[in-house]
């Protein structure tokens, strides 16, 4: 067996478009970060304006996937970003999605929030440092509801759906979930939250109007 | 020894029903695990209760089943947690996968008519969580209640009702009316004597009436299956009781009857119950199995009422002995203290430590019927040889896979690597 002969410059030409193509593809993968935060961003600024439109939708439960939902705003760990609705990979591209098998902010059951660790602008990147008693306030286009963690995260199995489904004591919870470790997709974190404050914000203005 | 027996089958059962599930994981093994304490069962007539309730379950499936419950009505030889007759306010129930439940506990101090007549609880409170460890099946459970008191009618005793104040004035009537012609004929001071005689007996009794006959503090309940390593171990603890009979009267230094003691240390009978624990483990990977039991000891003091200074007689239970005291009076009361047991085999494992039953002032009524520190666990587990396929599950939202920072760091490295290499072979 004989290899063909190369030129030193063909050699060297051959070297140049490797590297290039080498340099070219670290730069994308250590950018892709960045990437889907400015992604991130971009929907989150287009879902600004869609919020304050969506008071009716709401009320008549007609909020399709992809639509914000509620603001949600952790002050502990600075989390400041809009829910949208639906948890698949498209939908959570924002952020934060709401799983829609669950209730409604401020309703009785357990309204559950998926949101990113890594990527796409992270607000869950911190939730790890939630303690008892932090608050987690959701802001709907009708109302506004304080929410209160109950304990530190716990860490789970990423196929144990019991930490979304229905939480059978009276009253009303939120549950966030994420992924676990940071970086890594191989378990899932969450925090249970309970409802300790809810104000309907239309009713409220209606009555002030 | 039936109950024992019959726990083990039903292990066994659970664990076969787990076994196509369990097979079809890449797990080699297929377990159960139960258990179960009651820290305290009253029966008054036909009434019951049992307070502090704890019971735990978890299967290789992987599924667990927790109830820490407070007060639920007189529960009988077995107990299903889909249909527990407990309290909701005081009992917390908890299921992997679906539930986590609370560790937080959920209390109250209700007890149902018409047995909260006789009874009055201080408080009756239920814990539960359960969930998934390491990819085994975890529950840890609590139920308790901080203090109970039982009233019993004297009706029975008494030839009056003391409650009634015309039935009393009767009595008073009709003694004063025999007793009447004889106090004429002595002096005024012996007069005296008998009027407070008659008014103290009257107002012990009225006392007794209105006073706690019964007095218990009561220890919680635990039952818990734990995962170690490759062992699972279901243990029940119920942490025994304290139980004073009868409030002794507390006399004046001029023989006027003050009140009545607190059952619990000034009582005629005080009976101390140990702790009592059942444990059964199981190795998932070797099937090796373990048991252990302690049923709880009893000490019974009776208060010595020949002598002025509070005396008491202490009197210890044997396991399995039974002992009664104050025979042939109102306060006749029976202790059987409790035996423990243990069974181990192939894959098997199983304990029980049996309830300390009392049966309290058996001339009042019928009196009291309670059982403290019953406690079991029961373990199985079975090896499968052959690994099967994996069905895949659906996961939760994938919300932050890796950035690949590494990797990205790497190409770049390598792409340096090559410019390098490039000038070198430029420069030769």
């Amino acid at each position: 067996m004989t290899f063909p002969k190369v030129s030193p410059k063909g050699l060297r030409r051959g070297l140049t478009a490797l590297a290039v193509v080498l340099a070219l593809a670290g730069v994308g993968l250590l950018s892709y970060p960045f990437f889907t935060d400015l992604w991130a961003w971009k929907i989150q600024k287009g879902l600004e304006a869609d919020f304050s439109t969506m008071a009716k939708r709401y009320e008549a439960g007609k909020i399709g996937e992809g639509d914000p939902l509620t603001y949600i705003k952790i002050p502990a760990i600075d989390v400041d970003t809009i829910v949208v609705e639906g948890v698949t990979e498209e939908s959570l591209r924002a952020g934060a999605g709401h799983y829609p098998m669950t209730p409604l902010p401020g309703e009785k059951g357990n309204v559950a929030i998926a949101g990113h660790r890594t990527t796409y602008g992270k607000p869950f990147n911190r939730i790890d440092e939630l303690v008892p008693g932090n608050k987690i306030i959701l802001t709907t286009p009708v109302g506004r509801h304080v929410y209160e963690v109950m304990a530190r995260p716990a860490v789970t199995d990423p196929q144990d759906w019991s930490i979304i489904e229905d939480y059978p004591k009276r009253g009303s919870y939120l549950t966030l979930t994420s992924c676990h470790p940071e970086g890594s997709a191989a378990y899932r974190i969450w925090v249970r939250a309970k409802l300790i404050e809810s104000t309907n914000t239309v009713a409220a203005a209606g009555r002030s109007a | 020894m039936r109950r024992f027996t019959a726990l083990s089958a039903l292990v066994a059962l659970v664990a076969a029903l787990a076994l196509p599930a369990g097979a079809a994981t890449k797990t080699k093994s297929n377990f159960a695990l139960q258990g179960e304490a009651r820290a305290l069962e009253v029966a008054i007539g036909d009434q019951g209760v049992t307070l502090g309730f704890a019971l735990s379950r978890a299967n290789s499936l992987p599924e667990a089943i927790g109830v820490g419950a407070g007060q639920c009505t007189l529960l009988g030889e077995s107990s299903d947690p889909d249909s527990l007759p407990c309290s909701q306010e005081n009992t917390e129930q908890s299921r992997f996968p679906g539930n986590p439940g609370d560790a937080q506990p959920s209390c109250s101090q209700a007890l149902p008519a018409p047995l909260s007549d006789i009874l009055a609880l201080e408080i009756a409170c239920g814990s539960s969580v359960s969930g998934l460890k390491n990819g085994l099946p975890f529950t840890t459970n609590e139920g308790k209640v901080a203090e109970l008191r039982a009233r019993l009618p004297l009706g029975g005793l008494l030839p009056v009702n003391p409650a009634s104040e015309e039935q009393v004035q009767q009595l008073v009537d009709t003694l004063t009316g025999t007793l009447q012609p004889i106090l004429d004929q002595t002096p005024q001071e012996v007069q005296d004597a008998v009027d407070t005689l008659v008014n103290d007996l009257l107002s012990l009794v009225g006392s007794l009436d209105e006073t706690d006959l019964i007095k218990a503090q009561v220890g919680p309940a635990f039952s818990n299956v734990t995962p170690k390593g490759n062992t699972l171990t279901v243990e029940s603890t119920s942490y025994g009781a304290r139980i004073g009979v009868i409030g002794m009267p507390t006399v004046g230094a001029d023989g006027a009857v003050l009140g009545v003691g607190d059952p619990l240390t000034d009582g005629l009978i005080i009976i101390e119950v140990g702790s009592a624990t059942a444990k059964a483990s199981v190795n998932k990977t070797t099937a090796a199995s373990d048991s252990a039991a302690s049923a709880a000891i009893v000490t019974v003091k009776v208060r010595d009422i020949t002598k002025p200074e509070p005396t008491y007689v202490e009197l210890s239970v044997a396991p399995g002995e039974t002992v009664t005291i104050l025979e042939g009076t109102p306060a006749e009361s029976t202790i059987i203290a409790a035996d423990s047991s243990t069974e181990k085999g192939d894959g098997t494992a199983a304990a029980a430590a049996d309830a300390v039953r009392l049966h309290l002032l058996k001339g009042v009524n019928g009196g009291v019927a309670l059982g403290l520190a019953r406690t079991t666990a029961a373990a199985n587990v079975g090896v499968v040889k052959a690994p099967l396929p994996q069905p895949k599950k659906p996961t939760l939202p994938v919300t932050g896979g890796t950035t690949m920072t590494g990797l990205a760091i790497a190409l770049l490295v390598a792409a340096g690597g090559l410019v390098a290499l490039r000038r070198r072979l430029g420069t030769s």
